[in-house]
């Protein structure tokens, strides 16, 4: 009877391990993950650690450091907006990020940040200024249709990305 | 205004003569007198007397010649560089300089702040005043935070890109 009732156990055990297993693998699959990258600067003397990056529609190029200046667990929101020249994506960032952005705005002042999501460029802004507030807005080359999935899928990111940390 | 733009050099600014491997060189970051331009001389140690700066000198720092053939960069050496450079801001305090130094202190502590050389004390400032504590000596530092234009930064790559974090 013991033995029966172990066996038992390690059953349920190890199905409940495959089920979270399971659904970890869904959740992972779905996840799109937001970072900001800069630009390296044109005269890049101290930087021989980059990665070239080109931007899926328009085939630019960018040269990245390898550092994030905003990582995922930065980022606590994003939104579509509507701004002047279409739509653009709008990215609110935690205190710890905002400072990073900022000290990265003014230090890069005339090169490009990038939003990367999994590790692949979707949108780039150049930096014309001290940006203080802790948000980041910049246009993606994605089809118009396919915006509002995106953004409700980092959304989802952010959400258990927060709740996981 | 208008910035001269200095690249760096691989001779003496004094004698023309090509530095060698090994050799320590001092680089001088000035304000030319009468003028809104900066200028850089780099110079042996031994020939620091010798040279006769046009102007108000800002701040400097040392560094080692490496071999033409050798990339590699010394991330040790370039941090002390730019702390050095940060720090000889705040020795010579001339007011006809003090917009120029005052831009170099605000980017190089920004700089240093995200390598944990410094950091920010109190709440952070967007204006005003920020308050720096060196985290070795435990000194602190107050930095005026200002405007830094697209243009100017990207002079300013020019002339201190070699020591630019």
């Amino acid at each position: 009877m013991n033995i029966r009732f172990k066996f038992i156990a390690v059953i349920l055990c190890s199905s409940l391990c495959l089920l979270a297993a399971c659904k970890k693998e869904e959740d992972l699959s779905n996840m799109k993950v937001p970072r900001l990258m800069i630009e390296t600067r044109g005269v890049s003397y101290g930087n021989l650690s980059s990665d070239l990056v080109v931007l899926p529609l328009s085939r630019t190029k960018i040269n990245l450091h390898q550092e994030p200046v905003v990582n995922e667990f930065e980022v606590i929101n994003i939104d579509l907006v509507k701004v002047e020249m279409g739509m653009a994506i709008l990215i609110y960032t935690t205190e710890r990020g905002a400072r990073a952005l900022y000290r990265a705005s003014v230090t890069n002042n005339g090169n490009r940040m990038v939003l990367m999501i999994n590790g692949n460029p979707v949108g780039a802004r150049r930096i014309d200024g001290a940006i203080q507030d802790g948000k980041f807005y910049t246009f993606v080359e994605l089809p118009d249709d396919e915006l509002e999935q995106f953004v409700l899928d980092v959304k989802d990111t952010i959400t258990q990305l927060q709740a996981e940390k | 205004m208008d910035w001269q733009i200095k690249t760096i050099a691989r001779k003496s600014s004094l004698s023309g003569t090509r530095f060698n491997p090994g050799e320590r060189v001092t680089c001088l970051i000035f304000k030319v007198s009468g003028e809104e331009e900066l200028g850089r001389a780099d110079l042996l140690e031994s020939e620091l007397g010798e040279f006769e700066i046009s102007g108000e000198v800002l701040g400097r720092w040392t560094r080692v010649v490496k071999d033409p053939d050798d990339e590699s960069v010394n991330k040790t050496e370039l941090m002390s560089s730019a702390e050095d450079f940060f720090f000889s801001l705040f020795e010579v305090e001339e007011p006809e300089a003090k917009e120029v130094s005052d831009m170099l202190k605000h980017l190089l502590s920004l700089m240093l702040e995200r390598k944990r050389v410094l950091r920010a004390v109190g709440s952070r400032q967007s204006e005003g005043q920020q308050t720096y504590r060196h985290v070795k000596t435990k000194q602190e530092l107050q930095v005026p935070v200002v405007d830094i234009s697209t243009e100017l930064m990207i002079k300013i790559q020019d002339t201190i890109g070699d020591i630019m974090l």
